[in-house]
């Protein structure tokens, strides 16, 4: 079985954020994840182009600060 | 890790790490004023791969001029500069400036490299990739300031680079990655971070026989096949008028520029066999007689023709020419034999010749890296003929019944230097190269070896074996360390050569450096073993000149030896210079 969005996306998370996989959720954000920087932001959108196969936009790269900003920012590639 | 995804790599990057945890690390630190965070997890990677415990930090963004004198112990810097970011804009200000603005940064540029470059100076290893327009610049016929600005740079860079210094043309990774796949800019204009996944995998690729060779992991012989290896055609079928290899004919150019690739590979020090099923004879004529072959007799350290399995040959040629599986690689035709191997003997690189006979130059020259040295020194020139030699004296061999007496015969000599500086490449060397004979496995850069030799309270041996065959050149070090106040000396580093092993120079020696230690009022004498996977051979050696166990573990021994105890060896068939 093909494994969900949500799924995928929290393992890019959990392997970026060096977190356990049960700690991250929907509420997820730099406020909840100590690693979530600048720095580590660059390699998570990085990461989620190279799996999702797409090109961020400049404005949704910098609008991604959570885990349902990322959801809703997928959803315009028609990503759900 | 080409097809792997940045999350993938940052994932299987934290297993190898915790795999390699109880590894020595390998520190290495990256300058730069650009922000290069994903390089780190990717080098990583890349390096940990070959089992060494990688571990990557950075220096403080744009702060390259002042960390260059921070990270003494970092086994190996990084300067990744980028020049569009020398001043704010740089690439697009340059190109309006007045001559006098653009003289005036030159000389700024200028200055700030002098002052890394004598800052690194002194550090284990250093690379340096020179300066690139091409991201920005790659679409102008004509240069414009910005790259005549970035051309006299890299001239005196080039120009003044120290020793220790390896310079990367950071054009070549673009190229190869492309430049559109090479570059974020998106990143650029908000992070100052430029370069792509992409591109740092292949620039970490394209380092990568750097760091191998560091750390004592270039390979050292390739092996042959003969048929559509060496040549085109079989040689027992199409005989000696039917096998192709010149630029004459359609598929003899390719075998033609094979040959002349082992060549420059052989010239470089790196030792020539063929592992091949034919009749010998058969081969010897081909190599004596056929007017188009490159390749002679005497380019090949070691041949194995026969019907044997290739499999055996090529351990027998790893234990003759004493280099482990892991210092070969070895090129066949047959899907057979290069599985078989492969199966067999995972150590071992083996390439295939491939279907599409235009791809086989390319894949030999990519190959080559795996022989990169960090130190070229005469001695690689010297070794294809060395182990020449080396078989005359093992043919001499069988003739003694016992090894004294043909020890005895060989007319063994020892010529010993102390703090020697032109011998300061070839010891470095030895320190990164040798395994087997090693009892501490410490590897040194040129510049280590060199602050030993100035520190008065080291110093560097190292000797010389000859015999009446010829000169084995510079094959033992001992480095020692003094604590004059407390008349002890510590032995950091002992190690030989493969090639004189089992002739019991290192007792000679030995007799010599005691000798040498009370001469200087020295009472004991400290040495520690280090255990590795390869230097078992030596694991009593200080047992055997009577050291003392001052305490041991898995990993090492530590030993004491005071000197009165100690006794001399009494070898009188070998000469060492007093």
């Amino acid at each position: 079985m093909e494994k969900s969005v949500e799924s995928r996306v929290f393992t890019i998370l959990s392997n970026i954020f060096n977190e356990p996989i049960e700690k991250i959720n929907k509420k997820s954000s730099p406020d909840t994840i100590a690693s979530w920087d600048s720095l580590s932001h660059m390699k998570l959108v990085i990461a989620l182009e190279e799996e999702f196969n797409i090109e961020f936009s400049d404005d949704q790269i910098v609008d991604m600060i959570s885990v349902e900003l990322i959801f809703s920012n997928l959803k315009d590639f028609n990503i759900q | 890790m080409k097809n792997l995804l940045l999350s993938d790599i940052i994932a299987a990057n934290r297993a190898s790490g915790e795999t390699l945890k109880d590894k020595k690390r390998y520190k290495i630190v990256i300058l730069s004023n650009l922000t290069c965070a994903p390089v780190k997890d990717i080098l990583e990677y890349c390096i940990r791969k070959e089992g060494i415990h990688a571990c990557v930090t950075f220096g403080d963004y744009d702060n390259i001029v002042q960390d260059s004198e921070k990270y003494k112990d970092a086994n190996i810097l990084i300067i990744f500069w980028e020049l569009s970011n020398t001043i704010e804009g740089f690439h697009y200000k340059a190109n309006i400036m007045e001559q006098k603005e653009i003289d005036d940064l030159i000389s700024k540029i200028k200055s700030d490299i002098d002052l890394v470059f004598s800052f690194v100076q002194d550090s284990s290893l250093v690379i340096f990739n020179t300066f690139s327009t091409l991201l920005f610049n790659h679409h102008y016929l004509r240069e414009n300031n910005f790259d005549t600005i970035c051309r006299i740079l890299n001239g005196y860079v080039l120009k003044n680079a120290p020793k220790n210094t390896f310079l990367i043309d950071i054009d070549k990774v673009i190229a190869q990655t492309s430049i559109e796949k090479s570059v974020d800019f998106r990143f650029y204009y908000s992070s100052k971070s430029l370069y792509t996944v992409e591109f740092y995998k292949n620039y970490s690729k394209h380092i990568k026989p750097i760091i191998l060779s560091a750390n004592g992991k270039s390979r050292k012989a390739i092996i042959f096949d003969c048929d559509n290896t060496l040549w085109k055609g079989i040689i027992g079928e199409d005989g000696i008028n039917g096998i192709e290899m010149s630029a004459k004919t359609k598929n003899g150019i390719i075998f033609e520029e094979i040959q002349y690739l082992a060549l420059e590979l052989n010239k470089k020090g790196v030792l020539l066999g063929v592992c091949s099923k034919n009749n010998p004879d058969d081969i010897k004529t081909v190599f004596e007689t056929h007017p188009d072959i490159k390749l002679k007799e005497n380019n090949f350290t070691i041949t194995s023709i026969n019907w044997n399995d290739k499999v055996s040959n090529l351990q027998d040629i790893a234990k003759k020419l004493n280099i482990g599986l892991d210092g070969l690689i070895f090129i066949d035709d047959s899907d057979f034999e290069v599985n078989f191997v492969r199966e067999k003997l995972p150590q071992i690189k083996v390439i295939q010749v491939p279907k599409n006979l235009h791809e086989y130059p390319p894949i030999l020259r990519e190959a080559s890296r795996d022989f990169f040295n960090i130190s070229l020194s005469s001695e690689d020139l010297k070794k294809v003929y060395e182990y020449q030699q080396q078989f005359k004296r093992d043919d001499e061999r069988q003739k003694f019944v016992n090894l004294e007496e043909y020890l005895k015969s060989l007319e063994l000599k020892i010529e010993h230097f102390v703090d020697q500086n032109d011998l300061t490449p070839r010891i470095a060397q030895l320190t990164q190269k040798t395994n087997q004979f090693n009892l501490t496995t410490k590897r040194y850069t040129e510049t280590d070896i060199q602050k030993y030799t100035d520190n008065p309270n080291a110093r560097v041996f190292a000797f010389r074996v000859l015999d009446r065959f010829g000169d084995y050149g510079i094959t033992g070090v001992c480095i020692v360390l003094f604590n004059f106040e407390k008349q002890l000396a510590i032995i950091d580093t002992f190690l030989m050569s493969c090639r004189v092993i089992g002739r019991n120079v290192e007792y000679k020696f030995f007799t010599f450096l005691v000798d040498y230690l009370s001469k200087l009022n020295i009472k004991s004498l400290d040495a520690t073993y280090i255990r590795t996977e390869k230097n078992q051979q030596v694991v009593n050696f200080y047992e055997k000149l009577n050291f003392h166990i001052c305490s041991s573990s898995d990993s090492e021994k530590k030993y004491r030896l005071p000197l009165k105890k100690y006794i001399p060896t009494n070898i009188k068939y070998i000469k060492i210079d007093y």
